[in-house]
C-alpha cells in the first residue's frame, strides 16, 4: 500500500512536472516557431549576463530566457479586478479553465512496466475501463472555466467569445467522441493502456502482429480518415488557430479574455498550451502507438523479415518506450504549432459547418467501414 | 448606351482543394520548409540584430561636422566667416583671434555648432574655401540628456578629425592657367 502511493505520487510528480515545463517551454517555442516559418527572428533579448555589448558574451539560451522574463512580468503586474459583473465567477473562471486538462493527465500511459527497487508499476496514474471517457468527460468541464469567463467580465466582447466557445466546443466534442470510435471497435477496449497493448500486439504464437509483415499495428495505419478527422476536432477543442474564433483578437479584442490580466490572464494562455501538450499525449496514445518502440516488444526487439532478434534488461525497455512516449508527445506537439502558423482562421458559420456537415457524416461513415470490415475479418 | 459590366470568373475548386486535406499539407510543407531555412542557416531571413550589427549609411550622407587639420595638425579654419554667413539656421558661431602669420592671418578662437538647430544642409560645408569643415563622418549626432551636451565646441568637433591635403586658399596653378 506505502508503495503504492509512493510510486503515484511519483508518477503525479513526474508527468506534471513534464507538462507544465513542457507547456510553459511551448509559450517561447511558439513564439520562436512562428518567426521561424515567418522568416523572423524572434524574441531572442532577454539574458543572463546583462548588457555585454559583445552578442557572442550574452547568454541568451536561444530566447528560452523570455519564458522567465515572461512569468517574472505576469506576476508582478497589477492584479485588476473587474467593478461591475461577478467578481467571484471572474476571479475563479481561470482556475476552471485550467484543471480539467491536468485531470486528463491522470489517464494516460506515459511507459510500459518499470522496475525500481525491486517494485514494479506500469506508468500511468490511474487505470480504469472507462478511460478515455473520462477525458471527454473533462475536456467537456473546461467550457465552463471559459463561459463563465465570458459571462462574468460585463463586456460585450467577453461575451461573445465565451458564447462561440461554447458553440464550438459543445459541437466539436460530438465529432470527437464519433470520430475515435472506430479506434475503439479494433481495440475493442477504452482504457487507453489496452489500446496501447493493442498496438504492440503479439500474435498466438509470439511472433509480432504487423501489417504488411513490417508496419506496427498503430491507429494512424489502421485509421488514417479517423486520425485527420480527430487532428481537426482536436484542434477545435483547445481553440487554436484555424479554430480560434473564441479569442479572434482581430474581431473580439482577445475574446473571453478580454478583461483579465496579471496572472489570471497567464492561466488562460498557459491552459492553452497545456492542452496543447495534452492533446499531443492522446493523439500519441491512440494513433501512434503511445510509448510503444516499433519492433520493441517486452523481451526485446523482434525485427521483421526475420532479421534477428535483440534481447534486453525489461527495466531499461521501460525507460527507452518512456523517453519514446515523451519523444513522440514532443514532435506531435511541434506539429500542432505548424498547423497553428499555417492555416488562417475559419469564419465562425465555417467552423460549425465544417464540424456538423463534413466531420460529423465522414466519422459515421468511417464508423460502418471499420465495422463492415472488421466483421469480415 | 449602357456599359457593359466586366465578367468576373469564379474560381474553380479542384478536388484537392474541396478535400482541404491535401492543400493543408502543402501549405504545412511551405511552413516546415521555412522553418528549416531559417532555424539552421538564417536562409530566407533579413532582419538585422540592431543594436550589434548596423547598417551604414551611404557615402553622401550628410552626418555629424568636422574639423580638418593641415599637415602641422593645427587646424584649417581661417576664421572667414563664410559658413557662418551661408547657413540658414545660424547654427555656427565663430570668434576669430590674430595669428601673426602672413599667410594666414586669422584662425578661429572658438569655433561652435549647435547640432540641434542645425538641418544637415551641408551649405557650411559647399561654402568653406579650405575644406576646414566636413560632414562626412557617417554618424548622427547622438542624443545627449541636456541641450546644452549638442553645443558642439572645438575640441568635440576635432574628435574625429583628419587631415586634409588641399591646397589652402585654392589651388593657385589651376587659377593660373585658367
Amino acid at each position: 500500500m506505502v508503495e503504492l502511493i509512493i510510486w503515484t505520487i511519483v508518477k503525479i510528480l513526474f508527468i506534471l512536472g513534464f507538462t507544465m515545463t513542457l507547456a510553459g517551454v511551448l509559450t517561447v517555442v511558439d513564439r520562436r516557431e512562428s518567426s521561424m516559418i515567418q522568416d523572423r527572428i524572434g524574441p531572442n533579448r532577454a539574458n543572463l549576463s546583462g548588457d555585454v555589448w559583445d552578442l557572442s558574451k550574452r547568454w541568451r539560451f536561444l530566447g528560452l530566457l523570455h519564458l522567465l522574463a515572461d512569468g517574472i512580468k505576469m506576476i508582478f503586474k497589477e492584479d485588476y479586478s473587474i467593478k461591475s459583473g461577478n467578481r467571484w465567477i471572474h476571479t475563479f473562471a481561470p482556475v476552471l479553465a485550467f484543471f480539467p486538462g491536468l485531470v486528463i493527465l491522470s489517464i494516460i500511459p506515459f511507459g510500459g512496466n518499470v522496475t525500481l527497487f525491486e517494485s514494479s508499476t506500469n506508468l500511468q496514474i490511474a487505470s480504469f475501463n472507462s478511460g478515455i471517457l473520462l477525458a471527454f468527460a473533462f475536456s467537456s468541464i473546461a467550457v465552463y472555466g471559459i463561459t463563465l469567463a465570458g459571462w462574468s467580465s460585463n463586456n460585450k466582447f467577453s461575451l461573445l467569445g465565451g458564447v462561440r466557445a461554447t458553440s464550438q466546443m459543445i459541437s466539436y466534442e460530438v465529432v470527437l467522441g464519433l470520430t475515435l470510435m472506430g479506434i475503439f471497435m479494433i481495440y475493442g477496449t477504452l482504457e487507453l493502456n489496452a489500446i496501447v497493448q493493442g498496438q504492440q500486439a503479439l500474435k498466438a504464437d509470439g511472433t509480432p502482429d504487423l501489417i504488411f509483415g513490417f508496419l506496427p499495428k498503430w491507429g494512424i495505419f489502421l485509421q488514417p480518415l479517423a486520425m485527420l478527422l480527430y487532428v481537426a476536432a482536436a484542434t477545435a477543442e483547445t481553440k487554436r488557430a484555424p479554430f480560434d474564433v473564441p479569442e479572434a483578437e482581430s474581431e473580439l479584442v482577445s475574446g473571453f479574455f478580454t478583461e483579465y490580466g496579471s496572472m489570471k490572464m497567464g492561466m488562460f494562455l498557459f491552459a492553452e498550451y497545456a492542452e496543447v501538450v495534452i492533446f499531443s499525449m492522446i493523439f500519441t496514445t491512440l494513433f501512434l502507438g503511445g510509448y510503444h518502440v516499433p519492433y520493441l516488444y517486452d523481451s526485446g526487439f523482434i525485427f521483421p523479415f526475420n532479421w534477428g532478434t535483440v534481447s534486453m534488461n525489461p527495466t531499461l525497455i521501460g525507460f527507452i518506450q518512456m523517453f519514446m512516449f515523451l519523444l513522440k508527445t514532443l514532435i506531435v506537439a511541434w506539429g500542432h504549432l505548424v498547423i497553428r502558423w499555417t492555416l488562417p482562421r475559419f469564419r465562425y458559420d465555417q467552423i460549425l459547418k465544417l464540424g456538423w456537415k463534413m466531420i460529423l457524416p465522414l466519422a459515421l461513415a468511417n464508423i460502418v467501414v471499420t465495422a463492415i470490415i472488421l466483421s469480415i475479418i | 448606351m449602357a456599359k457593359k459590366g466586366i465578367v468576373v470568373s469564379k474560381h474553380k475548386y479542384t478536388l484537392s482543394e474541396k478535400l482541404y486535406y491535401p492543400e493543408i499539407f502543402k501549405g504545412m510543407g511551405v511552413s516546415i520548409r521555412h522553418f528549416f531555412a531559417n532555424i539552421f542557416k538564417k536562409k530566407y531571413t533579413v532582419t538585422l540584430q540592431y543594436p550589434e550589427q548596423k547598417e551604414s549609411y551611404t557615402e553622401r550622407f550628410r552626418g555629424k561636422h568636422r574639423l580638418m587639420t593641415r599637415e602641422d595638425g593645427s587646424l584649417r579654419c581661417v576664421a572667414c566667416m563664410m559658413c557662418a554667413t551661408a547657413c540658414p539656421a545660424e547654427c555656427i558661431y565663430i570668434e576669430a583671434e590674430d595669428v601673426g602669420d602672413s599667410l594666414v592671418e586669422k584662425r578661429a578662437k572658438l569655433f561652435v555648432i549647435d547640432e540641434l538647430r542645425c538641418i544637415f544642409c551641408g551649405l557650411c560645408v559647399e561654402a568653406c574655401p579650405t575644406d576646414a569643415i566636413r560632414m562626412d563622418t557617417g554618424e548622427h549626432v547622438e542624443p545627449e540628456y541636456t541641450r546644452e551636451a549638442f553645443i558642439y565646441d572645438k575640441k568635440k568637433l576635432l574628435q574625429k578629425t583628419g587631415r586634409s591635403v588641399a591646397i589652402q586658399g585654392g589651388d593657385s596653378d589651376y587659377i593660373h592657367k585658367n
